[in-house]
């Protein structure tokens, strides 16, 4: 075994281990999610050489896809959504999990369709770029860019609409996928 | 609304405190699992988490992996037309649709990762991905996807001090594995934000006989040296700036008492007419690049001082 690439890996996983356990945890119940964030690791070490820097965004994809996959094995409904806290969805606490601090925001958020959620938690609470956005659900920049203008415009006009009580309260259907 | 504003009420609605999990990978169990990682990478029967990683998985997987592919590839050209750019604007750029992804877990070897030659024939996936560079097993910052945005660099932060720059002192490279770095020191108007534990690095400067000794805060930023960080981007004596600062000396530096600006130019923040502006713009920041005193108050409201 490669001692070098050992260490360079144990560098990129104790570096980023929280960071994907954190968003793990935003869309799986705390029970198994070590499971998914320690799938994620494998499938990047075995493919460790093709590892593009920052990695953070493919970890972030391949954790996507290992939810997926837990969803789709365990054939029981694990919400591949944002955890909306409040909501009841994935609702597991821990002590790293805070309390849901502006329910509004996350009523309004989970009336969102989900991909909007997707894409506007990756962007507020992983902090990503754009062009990380788009490295993490697989698209190109420019989409990832229309799709989250599109998602912030319809966030902050159901938050608004959710707060003076006008209209619906957001404009499209909630859960429904939406095309670009 | 403004989207600012929303986002900036979602971004506080986060319901994790990745902070909180910032050392998880060092914990025992992280530690246990990587070590079976590593065993199951010399035994393709061992698995990471549960010991899974059976060979029937693989072969089932290769065979949806298949007739997805065959999907796909009907779908993208039927979809092809819709990301064609309308007339006017410039190409969406190779190195963006590389990033066709890490994808699913089922993909070949269980991998998750694509491979530079899972060409399919689609050119987007014929641009060689960059080979990672092994890093220095040093502790750093947050030279993170989305470090440079601004709710972010707040929510790593160990320090965010409002203050005027009083000393600017660079330390020029010592050699080629020396990037030096620049020193500031600033005199706070008023400490906006103090993680728990955060010592502040204080330095007493000599004043002449009488003079009221005033405390200054020692931050340092790597660089000019490094490419995309560290550079003082003008910054002055006498200039007002919100300083965002971290205990953690970056990729490249030593650790020397005092305040890290982690990202340089892009974690600090000079007044200019009534705002504070990123001294180095980051374009990608949803938040944008500039806020007032009371936004920044409120911005960090949640967190207490």
């Amino acid at each position: 075994m490669d001692e070098e690439r050992k260490a360079a890996f144990r560098n990129v996983y104790e570096q980023h281990y929280g960071s994907v356990l954190a968003f793990v945890l935003r869309r799986h119940p705390r029970e198994g999610a070590e499971d998914v964030v320690q799938e994620t690791f494998l499938a990047v070490w075995r493919r460790f050489a093709d590892l593009p820097e920052p990695p953070l965004p493919w970890l972030y994809g391949t954790a996507r896809n290992v939810l997926a996959n837990h969803r789709r094995g365990e054939m029981r409904h694990v919400a591949l959504s944002v955890k909306i806290a409040g909501t009841g969805v994935g609702e597991e606490s821990g002590p790293t999990e805070r309390a849901a601090g502006d329910p509004t925001v996350h009523r309004v958020l989970a009336g969102l369709p989900e991909a909007d959620r997707e894409i506007l938690a990756l962007v507020a609470w992983e902090g990503l770029s754009p062009t990380e956005v788009a490295a993490v659900l697989g698209c190109s920049g420019a989409t990832a860019r229309v799709r989250l203008h599109r998602a912030r415009r319809r966030f902050a006009r159901a938050l608004e609409e959710a707060e003076t009580g006008t209209g619906a309260t957001t404009e499209a259907t909630p859960a429904t996928k939406e095309g670009t | 609304m403004k989207t600012t504003e929303a986002m900036t009420r979602l971004a506080r609605a986060n319901p994790v405190d990745a902070r909180a999990l910032a050392q998880e990978g060092r914990s025992p169990g992280a530690q246990a699992a990587l070590d079976r990682i590593f065993a199951a990478a010399t035994d393709p029967t061992v698995g990471a988490a549960r010991g899974g990683g059976d060979t029937s998985s693989l072969k089932r997987s290769l065979l949806v992996l298949a007739t997805l592919g065959l999907v796909a590839a009907a779908v993208m050209l039927y979809q092809l037309p819709l990301e064609t750019p309308r007339s006017g604007q410039t190409s969406t750029p190779v190195a963006e649709t590389v990033q066709q992804g890490p994808v699913d877990p089922e993909d070949l070897s269980v991998a998750g990762l694509p491979s530079p030659s899972d060409s399919s024939g689609d050119a987007s996936f014929l641009s060689p991905h960059p080979t990672m560079t092994p890093l220095a097993p040093q502790t750093y910052a947050f030279p993170v996807p989305g470090s440079t945005h601004l709710l972010t660099q707040v929510e790593k932060a160990d320090i965010v001090v409002l203050g005027t720059i009083t000393e600017v002192s660079p330390t020029p490279s010592s050699g080629a594995d020396d990037p030096g770095y620049t020193t500031f020191l600033v005199e706070p108007a008023e400490i906006l934000l103090e993680r728990a534990g955060s010592t502040p690095a204080v330095e007493l400067p000599a004043t002449g006989e009488g003079a009221p000794v005033k405390e200054r805060l020692v931050f340092r930023a790597l660089g000019p040296e490094v490419e995309g960080i560290g550079h003082r981007g003008g910054l002055a004596v006498g200039d007002q700036v919100v300083f965002i600062g971290t205990r953690h000396y970056p990729l490249g530096a030593s650790s020397l008492p005092g305040f890290w600006l982690p990202l340089g130019d892009f974690s600090a923040y000079r007044e200019q007419g009534g705002r504070f502006r990123r001294v180095a713009p980051a374009h990608e920041d949803p938040m944008g690049d500039s806020f007032t005193l009371p936004e920044l108050r409120e911005i960090l409201a949640p967190y207490g001082r």
